[in-house]
């Protein structure tokens, strides 16, 4: 079977080192993007199969490029999972999972992220 | 000609205080007591790094400018006998890495091509961080186009349009991780390292930066990176971890381009690091770290936080005493031993 090749977009550089040598661990491949826009540049040069998504991102957040690739022919059959900062406790804040379900997100996991619960999510997408 | 070498980015936070001392004589509880004092005041400490040779320590860290003139405050009340630097400064990060010693090699080069000194540096799990006054800030990221290329920049022009529209949203954010146990996304660890301790004159610095390339041409590894103030203005200490196994090659090269720098050898030592949401944004995380190690009687010998990331570098014989204590303190997922 060939190598999956997962993207993830986060402007914590250790916690996209931290995601990507888990999913290297697995087998996959991985490409990294530091924020929103250089997720979307990033995809237009190599199509992933599976994109790992913070929200809150310089230049373009997680929800615009979301809702972006799901509007897009396209892209919008990649599966996207987004990486939410606060959980469903904090009604406050404007990042919910309910916000995050209305982006057509394929799925969601909060931070901080159990690695391993993180590769349960991508495998049941991919 | 190599090309130069490809990173993924570079981030700056602008509007801090960088805070430098030197406590020669404290002992070993120096450095918990000091954390400890700035976390009850709830003051975050967005970058450190933590020196020790022969119990003298060697400090730098940097806080929001809000919290400066309290942090001053807090040190002259606490601790009369140290006389503190502070500068306006901004931190200035580049990333990934990859433990390749060529990028703070050639970082280091280029910043005394175009005559910025940073104060302060560290590197984490994914970044090498430096610390600049505030006037260089402009000078140092127009730099770092000359060594290497960005994907999501091509030039400096590119980065300066890219930063307008950021908006602060972190303290909503933090508000929110109100844990008993902080969690973190995995701790790291390796032994069979050597710890370093390099002073340097500061006109050194691009000899250490021609060190540092050195290093990566022969396929070493560098696994944890600080500097650490000195009582001589005109000096830094560097502290950094090779491993052992390397020990033949780089004591040749640095005895050959720097034969008097090494000021002392720590073996065997190990390092760990651990990385968690918000690390760089939320008070109290080193303060509880280093209660934990101290409850235990862990030696930290050097001690870095940057970006969201903790590294530490103790006696090899204590590192499993350091793991079960950081378990007690943190929500730990995973532990791994890195060869």
């Amino acid at each position: 079977m060939a190598k999956k090749y997962i993207l993830v977009v986060d402007d914590d550089p250790d916690l996209v080192e931290t995601v990507a040598m888990m999913l290297e661990s697995k087998g996959c491949e991985v490409g990294r993007a530091y924020d929103g826009v250089e997720g979307e540049e990033s995809i237009k040069e190599r199509r992933p199969d599976l994109v790992i998504l913070d929200i809150m991102m310089p230049r373009k957040d997680g929800y615009i490029l979301c809702a972006e690739m799901k509007a897009n022919e396209e892209t919008r059959d990649i599966p996207v999972v987004l990486l939410t900062a606060v959980g469903e406790a904090v009604p406050t804040t404007s990042y919910t999972h309910a916000d995050g379900m209305s982006t057509e997100a394929d799925d969601y996991i909060a931070k901080p992220i159990d690695t391993e619960g993180l590769w349960e999510v991508v495998t049941a997408l991919l | 000609m190599r090309p130069s070498p490809r990173l993924g980015g570079f981030k700056i936070l602008n509007e801090v205080v960088w805070i430098s001392l030197t406590q020669p004589e404290k002992g070993k509880k120096f450095p918990t007591e000091f954390f400890h004092i700035l976390a009850k005041e709830k003051i975050n400490i967005s970058f450190l790094t933590c020196g020790n040779q022969n119990q003298a320590w060697g400090l730098n860290i940097v806080v929001d400018t809000s919290y400066a003139s309290n942090s001053s405050n807090l040190i002259e009340k606490n601790f009369d006998e140290i006389n503190p630097i502070s500068a306006k400064a901004a931190i200035l990060s580049i990333f990934p890495h990859k433990s390749n010693p060529e990028i703070i090699g050639a970082l280091l080069e280029v910043f005394v091509k175009v005559g910025v000194q940073p104060v302060a540096l560290a590197n984490s799990h994914s970044a090498i961080s430096v610390v600049l006054r505030e006037d260089t800030v402009s000078k140092a990221t127009a730099a770092l186009f000359d060594p290497f290329r960005f994907g999501a920049y091509r030039t400096p022009a590119d980065w300066k349009l890219a930063q307008k529209g950021k908006e602060k949203l972190y303290k909503e954010v933090v508000a929110s991780y109100q844990e008993k146990k902080p969690k973190i996304y995995g701790l790291e660890w390796q032994e069979e390292q050597e710890l370093l301790h390099v002073k340097l004159d500061t006109r050194d610095m691009s000899l250490m930066g021609t060190v540092f390339k050195d290093f990566a041409r022969l396929g070493i590894f560098l696994t944890f990176l600080i500097s650490s103030p000195s009582h001589n203005k005109r000096e830094t200490n560097l502290l950094f971890c090779l491993p052992e196994s390397d020990k033949r090659n780089y004591s040749h090269m640095i005895r050959e381009l720097l034969p008097e720098a090494v000021t002392a050898r720590f073996y065997p030592v190990a390092f760990f690091s651990m990385n968690g949401p918000h690390f760089g944004d939320r008070y109290g995380i080193a303060s509880e770290l280093l209660m934990a190690l101290d409850s235990v009687q862990v030696e930290i010998i050097g001690l870095s936080c940057s970006i969201h990331s903790i590294t530490g570098v103790l006696p090899a014989d204590q590192i499993h005493d350091a793991i079960r204590a950081i378990q007690t303190c943190f929500d730990v997922p995973s532990v791994i031993k890195k060869n």
